[in-house]
């Protein structure tokens, strides 16, 4: 409550952020004051604010704002929780991304050619330095070991995490890494020349290796600050900043700004890659209504999959693939946006122990991914795997596992070869995803989610309507149903709304919570969603096994 | 403020490793309404060729004006202004904040009027 009304404060940007460098330090006990004891909050280390000169880092001896041991101290005396967060990349939050100004020498240069700068909510325009410059890495570097140094002497065993940021620039991800001016152009010379490579006329190559050399810097200051910080190493987190492409920097200059709209788009965008999400840098009046409503209520720590004490995100599907691209041209998003919106979840790296259908293309396996898929069907869950472009290596193994564990497999050909396997209440299918096209993925689909026993209410939305479906465990007092799921419904247009939600025979309607300029009426199987602009409402529903 | 055309202006080269010589790309357009729909794009540049693809490039400055003040005359703007990506960078350089930030949409670039726009304008301003 008390940091709710403490919004516009730039000290406090929200999401239990500590941005100590914007105030008096004499007015950091005022602050830190109000913060709630049972969270943990967030102190982004603005480590160029410590550069007093090249290899020089203050920790308060010159300016008390870079008093970090006194911060601590009150941190402490006042029992809040906090951690330390270490920028590995520009930060959007910090001037010059965060780097110390005798090393700010290019400013990165965006995808689009533009200057990669941000507004923050103070709508101060913070300009992003290139981290190819090589004076940045060895400030880093230094600051690093100096900031080790400092936490030892001054017996301070605060955790360290580390961030990446990103931005969304029509739709695709960048990390604020990103940068083409001269200080890059130079670095890749240098990795080129390093790397032997001296001719390079294929632009296809081209854009390859500097993908590569990108990559390779961007896990070089992350490594060196978990070498660095080894002790206090928690880990590293990705954190994609609403509003901060330079075409919504653009965007939120016009009288206009960006429209809510177009944050939820993006939201829930990020919502489907399980992407942190950060709305620090909005100001006030850009996330006030519905727009901070859900990010309160729904993006704890801004992940909005994240279980609280009851409620964990409904995901009924896991996508996994290198790329979200290698589904493409089988229907698959499209069929699950149009019948399943806001219920999937894409996955590059981790294999996931959940409930949830696993749709897994073969370019995701490895030998790892392979074990671990095959162990997951094992344990009874749902696999559907795309065959195409499969390592012969691994489509054996597939053959010997069927062999070894005794399981009948059934081929059937609809719209593409397939093969199904059970086990238990496990089910794996194969299918190629090149036998697809826009003639028969939506049939394909349906099939095979009702082959797979997919469970779930459909729901009939606009595109503009927004839906966060949740999931938790009966209750003692409720009756004997598989599950609860409730659905938040957002209308943030500025038009009347209608959604549908059909129980499918398979669920009931059990209540509604909070309506705010929305209203709902069952009839039979059919509940009817009325939403007037920036109206929302809750549903939930229980999941019981049987029709009645 | 005004409709607003950013662009770049540079060479490219394709998958094949053939270049293309220096060419105009519109990078964002936008007014103090907000980013012009793709609708209103694709209008202004098949009003003015006959070519139906989307791809907003232009092999001379004069196309570029002629799409641009297209444009202008679609969404009922007086001018338009044309900045190059370089022009926005020395601006953004220069700029520390909002104040700063919109000034360069106003200062910066080639001012493009809409030719009788202006002085019909004044005829019947004397009646109205």
């Amino acid at each position: 409550m008390k940091e709710a009304l403490l919004s516009d404060d730039p000290v406090l940007p929200g999401e239990q952020w500590f941005c100590y460098w914007k105030t008096s330090a004499s007015l950091w006990e005022s602050r830190i004051r109000t913060l709630d004891t049972s969270k943990v909050h967030y102190i982004p280390v603005y480590w160029g604010f410590h550069a007093e000169g090249p290899d020089q880092w203050d920790y308060g001896h010159y300016h008390a704002e870079r008093d970090l041991k006194r911060l601590v101290e009150i941190f402490t005396q006042h029992r809040i929780k906090f951690k330390w967060v270490f920028p590995l990349t520009p930060c959007p939050l910090m001037p010059n991304g965060g780097t110390p100004v005798y090393a700010a020498r290019h400013i990165s240069v965006g995808p689009q050619g533009v200057h990669l700068c941000s507004f923050n909510s103070q709508s101060n325009l913070q300009k992003m330095y290139s981290y190819f410059e090589p004076k940045v890495f060895m400030a880093f570097g230094s600051f690093l070991k100096s900031f080790k140094e400092f936490l030892i002497k001054s017996n301070i065993n605060i955790p360290v995490i580390g961030h990446q940021y990103f931005f969304n620039e029509s739709g695709v991800l960048y990390s604020f890494l990103y940068d083409r001016s001269l200080a890059f152009e130079q670095g890749f010379g240098r990795y080129l020349k390093q790397n032997g490579i001296e001719d390079l006329e294929d632009p296809t190559r081209e854009v390859k290796l500097q993908e590569e050399f990108i990559n390779e810097v961007h896990g070089l200051f992350k490594e060196t600050a978990k070498a660095a910080l080894k002790n206090f190493w928690e880990g590293h987190e990705e954190v994609c900043f609403l509003g901060a492409s330079p075409k919504e920097t653009i965007e939120r200059s016009l009288t206009t700004g960006k429209s809510e709209l177009g944050y939820f788009i993006d939201l829930f965008e990020h919502y489907l890659f399980a992407r942190k999400i950060s709305s620090t840098l909005l100001r006030h009046e850009e996330k006030k209504g519905l727009l901070d409503a859900v990010l309160k209520d729904h993006f704890i720590q801004g992940d909005a999959w994240l279980k609280d004490n009851t409620w964990s995100g409904l995901c009924l599907f896991e996508l996994y693939s290198p790329k979200p691209q290698d589904f493409f041209g089988q229907g698959l998003h499209q069929h699950l946006s149009a019948n399943y919106r806001w219920l999937y979840r894409f996955h590059h790296e981790d294999f996931k122990e959940s409930d949830a259908l696993k749709i897994v293309h073969a370019k995701y396996l490895d030998k790892t991914h392979f074990t671990l898929v095959l162990k997951s069907f094992l344990l009874g869950k749902k696999i559907i795997i795309d065959r195409n472009s499969i390592d012969p290596e691994l489509d054996k193994r597939l053959g010997l596992f069927y062999y070894e564990n005794n399981l009948k497999v059934e081929s059937v050909k609809f719209q593409s070869q397939m093969t199904l396997t059970q086990l238990g209440d496990g089910k794996l299918l194969i299918y190629d995803g090149t036998e697809l096209n826009k003639e028969n993925y939506q049939v394909f689909w349906k099939k095979v989610f009702e082959v797979m026993e997919v469970d779930h209410l459909h729901t009939e939305l606009s595109d503009d309507v927004f839906s966060l479906w949740k999931q938790r465990e009966c209750a003692h007092d409720e009756l004997n149903y598989l599950d609860v799921r409730r659905v938040s419904l957002f209308n943030p247009t500025s038009y009347k709304k209608q959604v549908k939600i059909h129980t499918q025979g398979k669920f009931a309607f059990m209540r509604l919570i909070d309506p705010q300029k929305a209203q709902a009426k069952s009839t039979g199987q059919v509940i009817d969603v009325e939403l007037l602009p920036q109206g929302r409402i809750s549903l939930d529903f229980g999941h019981f096994e049987e029709m009645r | 403020m005004n409709l607003a055309v950013i662009y770049h202006f540079q060479s490219s080269q394709d998958e094949m490793g053939e270049f293309s010589p220096a060419q105009y790309q519109v990078v964002y357009s936008f007014s103090g309404m907000g980013f012009v729909a793709g609708n209103m794009l694709k209008e202004a540049l098949q009003s003015i060729s006959e070519n139906t693809s989307t791809d907003l490039t232009f092999q001379t400055l004069d196309e570029l004006k002629n799409f641009s003040l297209k444009l202008a005359e679609i969404l009922d703007e007086d001018e338009v202004r044309l900045i190059s990506v370089q022009d926005l960078n020395v601006g953004i350089d220069g700029a520390r904040d909002l104040s700063s930030f919109r000034q360069i949409f106003l200062g910066f670039g080639e001012s493009l009027k809409r030719e009788g726009v202006s002085r019909k304008k004044n005829f019947l301003s004397r009646f109205f």
